[in-house]
């Protein structure tokens, strides 16, 4: 047995070397521990690493390039460098080799600044350490700025704010050419946390117009708006693979047999679009829209003969002193790409320019021949048992001493051409319900035109549906443009009727492009027919409208000195998003078609909200910007100019009213 | 005072019959106890060597080869070591010490020529002999155990705060020789094998806590403080405190090394993948100084978690084997020096294994007895040898039992 005195120190000792132990179990434990995460239960980082090495190395293809009409770029895959910012990298590891190569070798530590130093003391308490991380960023800015053709304020007021935290900042999205010599000369093999990042990046060409048709590739390559949505499948590229083992610098040690996957670049589109069509469009509008003051404008050319649409513009114009009551379109703002096409998207109600598709469609139910209009014993025109009064033109009165029109109403063209409420209630009237809503469902109101764009939010208008239908609120209302809206797309759609003889073209958006064995790439291109009227109705009804130019509400302000033209004025009242109208804000809008024998274009332009203190008639505001847009888009096409002298040339063809046009068909 | 609480330490024995015989049968004299757990310890130190040969022999098979002449080599300077008793080369430790400074001051001097002292990656660690290339600090390593198990012998002051403090002066004079090589590693490893002797020296507790805890507070300051830490020091550390953090920006600069390690580690699964195969994730990561430093993870990657376990299994019994002769030893110097070898196999282990894993930063730091490496495989040869001895030799003489400061009427 031993004595106390020998018990303690034994004691002791056995504490002591229990602690040891113990200690030792532990790190053995915890060493243990670590090795069997890394083998059984890696992270996901290491995972991909460990084992044999196989690198899966991809062979980039690019998104196919669209083209417009005349061959023209406008959306193409660029390869472009981007430089950017690893910003905690840079300021915990990249200023310091900055600084050093700025001091020379000694400066690793000792040229540090006295703030960085306390920065490394006091760094928690978060005062010096954000001094710190401002100079480290000035400096580099300092140097940046000589380097790119960003300015050092540009640049401090991009780097200025990034935090510690964030671990990627674009600085600027493309480099030219000579940022990214100077750049890699100036860093070298030194690692500061820029980075140069290669990647292909989808650049548009032409009028910003254009950017809401073709629309927006998202960062994952996919279409997202747009053309690019639309033909995705086909524009979308799909890259090569390669899976090698290599070692870990990436040199290629062994290539099994099969891992090779060729890829292969999207196809390439040509649009029906015409950059300088839609440049000449957009640039118009645009000074239509600030000289009237108007709150947006659309405008629509397609090539009647195939559907072809040639160019297609919506602008939206804020205004600070109206309440704007066209329904405003916030990521237009954000970007061009992912705006509204309100051609498509966005219905109105047309007012007089929808006359022309009630009166043929009308005359072709046998309107003024079997089914007679109420007459008087004179033949003139009654409504509600008077004989309808037509307002002579002031001018063509103090003129020319008479007016044709003067007088009561005597054939029912006068309707069309002076634009007579009154005389479409009366063409209207002998028509059952069902008889009028037909014909706006004959000229495709109420469906999609499917032109290839906007997909299910392409708008289809609204035709009252039969049931609610009624001759007092219905055809009477929708004789004259109203109770009815149209899409500027469906409007210049059924104008085509007139121009074909009374086949209305399938509208396209891409041209039919025969690939390398010769087959349509794209078939929703193929051209298609479909009739609305017949052909002399369709001829009857395009004299009449060669009338409005000639002598009715567009002879002022839309009539073209050039090229001979038909078309039609119309002023509707602005809808009121709190219901009802506005009693003094308008839709202004006119479509015509030009030339008169072998019309190539047709010409939709809406005027939303002009300032009715400067004008608001259809043929007053959009009037001009037709008449500009076909002299200047038939003389880009070639198109020689029929109107030799606008007066005679224009009546010796109306006298002429046995000829049909004959509209060449297919692509254009 | 201290004289006469040694005089009072002697008065005679006054245990009870069977204790007497007991302390009686120890005392006795006569030769080398052949048998005793010494034995072990060699034994698991040549496993030890013989996993590492064939560690090695995974990605470089000449190296193998000669790997194997080191470990004869180490064998034979182990059993020269054994041999003499140490009571007698104990002696020698000031003249052994002196020279190992000496030469650590050899390898720093700038008019050295460099045939004689050749800088490898910015180091001046090893004097060329020809034929191989010495490591003074690993010599100094064990000279440095000798001298400080006899300074804890023959003084007492460690006891005292100012004696305490004192060990740790002493030990500067190495640390700071190593530190300028520099080695920072193997520098580290003399503080905590100091600590370890201290404690089985008796020294307080209290003081062996201060220490510790102004190391853990002075630690930070040594990292923030420009001049102290090499630039590349401090960048080891912000690879790995950048590695916890999740950021991966540094794995192909300076936390390479590491991240091709953990890769390497976390290959082989629980069994291995074989020699072959092993080879070629080894290659293919390029995983630096794989044969060296690096090891442990070519070994866990051939052999998986199991060739671990073995691993830490033949380090444990080597461990607790040299604790048994030290704890069987009834000389304080022996049982010293045998702790503090222990303590150092186990402390660099650690190390070396924590490096590898990812869980601390990377220092130039063998495994004992499985790196490649001739200084450092005999150096731990010749420590295996002086455990062996001391578990040879029995004790001559009746002496107190070692470090009983807490006996009654015991003063500090």
């Amino acid at each position: 047995m031993s004595s106390p005195a020998s018990a303690r120190p034994k004691d002791r000792i056995t504490g002591c070397a229990r602690i040891g132990a113990g200690l030792v179990a532990i790190g053995l434990l915890a060493t243990f521990a670590r090795v069997a995460q890394l083998k059984l239960a890696p992270n996901e980082h290491l995972e991909g690493r460990s084992g044999a090495r196989r690198a899966l190395s991809t062979e980039p293809k690019f998104r196919g390039t669209v083209f417009d009409r005349a061959g023209r770029t406008i959306a193409i895959d660029r390869p472009v460098w981007k430089l950017a910012l690893d910003p905690r990298y840079y300021l915990e590891h990249g200023s310091r080799r900055l600084l050093a190569a700025e001091e020379g070798p000694a400066g690793e530590f000792g040229g540090i600044e006295t703030d960085e130093n306390l920065a490394r003391y006091f760094g928690p308490l978060g005062l010096v350490r954000e001094q710190d991380r401002v100079a480290k960023m000035r400096r580099l800015c300092r140097e940046l700025a000589t380097r790119t053709g960003l300015s050092r304020e540009e640049l401090e007021d991009r780097l200025g704010p990034l935090s510690w935290d964030r671990r990627y900042a674009v600085i600027k999205p493309i480099l030219d050419d000579w940022e990214v010599d100077l750049l890699k000369q100036w860093t070298g093999e030194r690692r500061l946390g820029l980075i140069l990042d290669k990647t292909t990046r989808r650049v548009t060409y032409g009028p910003d117009s254009l950017e809401m048709i073709i629309g927006k590739v998202r960062a994952n390559g996919n279409g997202g708006s747009g053309v690019e949505q639309k033909f995705d499948l086909s524009l979308k590229a799909r890259d090569g693979s390669l899976r090698s083992k290599r070692t870990s610098r990436g040199t290629v040690i062994s290539i099994p047999e099969g891992s090779y996957r060729p890829g292969a670049h999207g196809s390439d589109f040509h649009l029906t679009l015409d950059l300088r069509i839609q440049e000449l469009v957009e640039r118009r509008l645009a000074a239509q829209l600030e000289k009237y003051n108007a709150g947006g404008g659309r405008c629509v050319v397609i090539d009647p003969r195939n559907g072809d649409v040639l160019a297609m513009v919506d602008l939206l114009r804020r205004r600070s002193e109206v309440e704007e009551a066209i329904l405003d379109d916030p990521m237009r703002r954000v970007e061009g790409s992912l705006a509204r096409n309100r051609n498509l998207v966005d219905s109105f109600e047309p007012g007089s320019t929808f006359k022309p598709f009630v009166w043929a469609g009308a005359v072709e139910l046998g309107v003024g021949a079997d089914r007679p209009v109420p007459t008087d014993g004179a033949g003139r025109i009654m409504v509600n048992l008077k004989p309808v009064p037509v307002p002579g033109r002031r001018t063509s009165v103090k003129d020319a001493g008479i007016s044709p029109y003067k007088g009561p109403l005597k054939d029912i063209e006068t309707i069309l051409v002076r634009s007579l409420n009154t005389g479409m209630i009366e063409m209207v009237r002998p028509l059952s319900d069902r008889e009028t809503r037909d014909i706006l469902l004959r000229f495709g109101f109420g469906s999609r035109t499917n032109c290839g764009l906007a997909g299910s939010a392409e708008h289809a208008g609204q035709v009252t549906a039969i049931e609610h239908w009624s001759y007092a609120n219905t055809s009477v209302s929708v004789s004259f443009g109203h109770e009815v809206s149209v899409t500027t797309v469906q409007m210049a759609r059924a104008f085509s009727a007139f121009c074909n003889g009374g086949l209305m073209p399938q509208l396209r958006i891409v041209r039919p492009v025969s690939g390398k064995a010769g087959e349509p790439v794209v078939d929703s291109a193929r051209l298609m027919m479909s009739r609305a009227i017949g052909v002399d109705i369709a001829e009857r009804t395009k004299r009449a409208l060669g009338k409005v130019v000639t002598e009715g509400t567009l002879s002022r302000h839309a009539r073209s000195s050039s090229y001979s033209m038909f078309g039609k004025s119309g002023t509707a009242d602005l809808a009121n998003p709190e219901g009802g109208y506005f009693k003094d804000r308008h839709t202004s809008n006119v479509i015509a078609g030009a030339p008169y024998d072998d019309t190539r274009i047709v010409v939709y332009c809406v005027i939303d909200d002009p300032q009715k203190s400067i004008g608001y008639y259809g043929g007053l505001v959009a009037g001009p910007v037709v008449k500009d847009l076909v002299d200047e888009i038939l003389s880009y096409q070639g198109v020689v100019p029929d109107l030799e002298d606008p007066g005679t040339r224009r009546e010796s063809r109306l006298v002429d009213s046995g000829r049909r046009p004959g509209p060449p068909l297919g692509g254009g | 005072m201290q004289k006469a609480e040694l005089l009072r330490r002697r008065e005679p024995f006054r245990g009870s019959i069977a204790d007497w015989r007991e302390s009686a049968r120890r005392i006795t004299p006569g030769g080398p106890a052949w048998w005793n757990i010494g034995w072990l310890v060699m034994a698991a130190a040549f496993a030890l060597s013989l996993v590492g040969i064939a560690t090695i022999e995974t990605t470089q098979p000449g190296q193998a080869t000669r790997q194997m002449v080191h470990l004869a080599v180490g064998v034979l300077c182990a059993i020269c070591v054994a041999v003499p008793d140490y009571r007698r080369l104990r002696r020698f430790t000031w003249p052994i010490a002196i020279i190992a400074v000496c030469l650590l001051v050899f390898v720093l001097l700038p008019m050295v020529p460099e045939s004689l002292v050749r800088p490898r990656n910015g180091a001046r660690r090893w004097i060329s002999l020809g034929v191989t290339d010495v490591q003074p600090s690993e010599l100094a390593k064990i000279a440095w155990i000798a001298l400080m198990a006899e300074w804890l012998v023959r003084r007492r002051s460690y006891r005292r705060f100012g004696g305490f403090v004192l060990c740790f002066l002493v030990t500067l004079v190495p640390f700071l020789l190593i530190l300028k090589e520099p080695d920072l590693g193997t520098a580290l490893l003399f503080i905590p094998t100091l600590l370890v002797m201290l404690v089985a020296a008796g020294a307080r507790l209290r003081h062996v806590l201060l220490v510790l805890l102004c190391g853990i507070s002075l630690g930070p300051l040594a990292y923030f403080t420009p001049g102290v830490l090499k630039p590349h020091q401090v960048a080891r550390v912000d690879a790995i405190v950048a590695q916890f953090q999740g950021d991966d920006r540094l794995e192909r600069d300076e936390g390479f090394q590491a991240a091709r390690a953990r890769v390497v580690v976390g290959s082989g699964g629980l069994t291995g993948v074989g020699r072959d195969h092993a080879a070629s994730i080894v290659s293919f990561n390029r995983l630096p100084e794989e044969h060296n430093d690096m090891i442990f993870a070519v070994l866990v990657c051939r052999w998986g978690l199991v060739g671990g376990l073995c691993l830490w299994a033949l380090f444990i019994v080597l461990g607790l084997a040299g604790l048994r002769v030290a704890a069987g030893s009834r000389d304080a110097f022996g049982r010293l020096m045998v702790v503090g070898i222990v303590a150092m196999i186990f402390f660099q282990m650690f190390v070396n294994t924590g490096m590898t894993i990812g869980v601390l930063p990377i220092t130039g730091m063998t495994l004992p007895f499985v790196s490649y490496g001739g200084t450092s495989l005999v150096a731990t040869w010749i420590m295996a040898g002086l455990v062996l001895n001391v578990a040879l030799r029995r004790p001559r003489r009746m002496q107190r039992e070692a470090f009983d400061f807490d006996a009654p009427g015991a003063g500090s």
